[in-house]
């Protein structure tokens, strides 16, 4: 019965590899991307967010182009402190125009700051001062900073330093507001986001103002999100895939990082790469979308791809992290491909399809299940930009 | 032992290789015939299983970037075959009533494929070819499988209860290497 067990073992063969196709191995689909087009799309974003923006210079939040809805409820202040950063990251890298707008944006926050003793704070709706809207707020003026070569603000910088520094506890973690009518910071809330944004902006403050003592909370923080915090803030699958720390650890790539910074930022390149390559797998048709999920909305594709940016430039200039290198480019450029592919092009934005005054809210979007949200734009805005280095590596090795 | 040769030695399991071409060939086992073709029948399994563990080792990273796979996801794939077998030969021990082709055949199926070119084998080779290198990968099988093929020529029903422990207990090697595996395709970029 020879060809029975033939059979059986070419049908089994056959089904499994099948099976492992459709599966746990489908392409990982990254179509070549270069500079320009990166460029290219990250103005397109910068272009949604322009036209979105009201006259008292906040921005259209979220926009469903399936029923002609803009959502403004709920507007949140750290993510308008993050889109008003994005905008001075493009001034920054050379796109002077969207200077305007992030310094419209820079004035709504404004309007919100309060002042005492030494520091100073935005508040949000509720009167809360909240440590990733300061935070985001003092990473855009140092962006403003670096693009200007003004000092009009570094005052207030340093103020708003100072209030991430009240936030922060002895163990290096911060927590992440101070309520209103309360005589010190709430301590009973911590943020997985807002930690490593102060982490970034701190760390960006002691680079642009060296002396003045913002390399100690850095280091600090550096460290408790290095060793402890995974486990003490109880992430089930460490380590918790945060750009922002790996913006951090970009800052301090020449203070130099310990050894348990550098351990701590191969892990997240590690991180940030499976859930590129995981991304890559995902379609569009029916099986795989049952089978691996929706596509990851730009907000969230975009932060890894932040994170694999910061890491990359680790990579090229610390030797303990040097044999990673070339697949952080790998995954840069796979995760820069996998935006720009899905961001809607130019023109795109007919009739109905309008922000206020008839302005088209569609094209440099990027929509998921028919619904944008600013932050969508500002963390592939930010993806796209740092990804440059990398893909300019990139293109001079090919 | 490096990785290569434990994951590939695990991967083939000679003992289970050996068990399962003794069912196979059980019809013509005790015959002249066969007797006298056995070195032939051996020689012919090793040389098939060591031409495609060759063609996948050496060709492996060209496979993967034709099917636009990362070799860290194909770690996940190859874990998930090799854990299979693994628990397979813990299971069955290799025992299989496949039957096999005739004469010198026997060389070709079962014995060059699947049982030294197994599926794990197989997946191991090209996952490990691409991580650690082609050449070390390729010596480790090619040795692993000219090993278990002198052994299938030379093999007598006596070594049956020491070839079943050590089957199972290479399965459960397996199944540990496997799940090692996996792990390194989910954690690493």
């Amino acid at each position: 019965m020879w060809w029975r067990g033939l059979t059986a073992t070419a049908v089994l063969w056959g089904g499994g590899i099948v099976t492992l196709r459709a599966v746990v191995v489908p392409g990982e689909v990254c179509e070549p991307v270069e500079v320009t087009e990166t460029r290219a799309a990250a103005v397109a974003a910068a272009d949604w967010i322009d036209r979105g923006q009201y006259s008292d210079g906040s921005y259209l939040y979220e926009y469903n182009r399936d029923t002609d809805e803009r959502i403004n409820l709920g507007y949140n202040i750290v993510r308008h402190a993050g889109v008003t950063m994005s905008l001075y990251q493009m001034a920054f890298e050379g796109e002077g125009i969207y200077l305007a707008p992030a310094d419209e944006g820079l004035g709504w926050m404004e309007e919100r700051l309060e002042r005492r003793e030494d520091w100073a704070a935005i508040a949000d709706n509720s009167g809360d001062l909240r440590l990733g809207a300061n935070a985001l707020m003092l990473a855009g003026l140092v962006f403003r900073r670096d693009a200007t070569d003004e000092a009009s603000r570094d005052d207030l910088m340093r103020e708003i330093g100072r209030f991430l520094v009240r936030l922060q506890q002895p163990d290096g973690s911060f927590v992440d507001r101070w309520r209103q009518g309360d005589d010190g910071p709430y301590l009973e809330l911590k943020s997985k986001y807002a930690t490593g944004e102060a982490f970034w902006a701190l760390a960006m403050m002691h680079n642009r103002f060296p002396g003045e003592g913002w390399d100690e909370p850095a280091i600090k923080v550096a460290d408790y999100l290095s060793l402890y915090r995974d486990e003490l803030e109880g992430f089930e699958f460490p380590p918790w895939a945060d750009q922002w720390a790996a913006y951090g650890l970009h800052e301090m790539v020449d203070w130099p990082l310990s050894d348990d910074n550098i351990t701590y930022a191969r892990s997240l390149a590690d991180r940030f790469g499976f859930l590129i390559r995981t991304e890559a797998q995902r379609s569009d048709a029916d099986w795989y979308e049952f089978v691996h999920g929706r596509k990851t909305r730009a907000a969230g594709m975009g932060t890894w791809v932040e994170g694999l940016n910061s890491l990359w430039v680790i990579a090229s200039n610390d030797e303990r992290m040097a044999d990673m290198e070339g697949e952080i480019g790998d995954r840069i450029a796979c995760g820069t491909a996998m935006l720009a592919e899905r961001q809607e092009p130019a023109g795109t934005g007919g009739a109905g399809a309008t922000i206020d005054g008839g302005r088209d809210a569609i094209s440099g979007g990027w929509f998921t299940e028919g619904v944008t949200r600013m932050d969508d734009q500002q963390h592939a805005i930010s993806a796209l930009l740092d990804a440059e280095a990398a893909l300019r590596a990139r293109e001079g090795d090919e | 032992m490096n990785e290569p040769w434990l994951a590939l030695f695990a991967a083939i399991n000679p003992a289970a290789a050996l068990i399962a071409f003794r069912g196979a060939v059980s019809d013509r086992w005790g015959t002249n015939a066969f007797a006298k073709e056995r070195l032939l029948v051996a020689a012919a399994g090793v040389v098939i299983a060591v031409a495609i563990y060759a063609a996948l080792t050496f060709a492996g990273e060209d496979l993967l970037d034709g099917l636009d796979i990362a070799p860290e996801t194909f770690r996940i794939a190859a874990g998930i075959v090799m854990a299979a077998s693994g628990v397979f030969a813990i299971w069955r021990m290799g025992l299989a009533d496949d039957g096999a082709l005739p004469g010198i055949g026997a060389g070709v199926f079962p014995l060059g494929v699947p049982l030294l070119a197994s599926a794990a084998g197989l997946v191991a080779a090209l996952s490990y070819g691409v991580d650690h290198g082609s050449g070390r990968t390729f010596v480790a099988a090619a040795v692993i499988v000219v090993v278990t093929g002198t052994l299938a020529w030379l093999y007598r029903d006596s070594w049956r209860p020491i070839a079943g422990a050590l089957a199972r207990i290479t399965g459960a090697v397996l199944v540990a290497v496997a799940a090692a595996l996996v792990v390194e395709g989910v954690r690493d970029i």
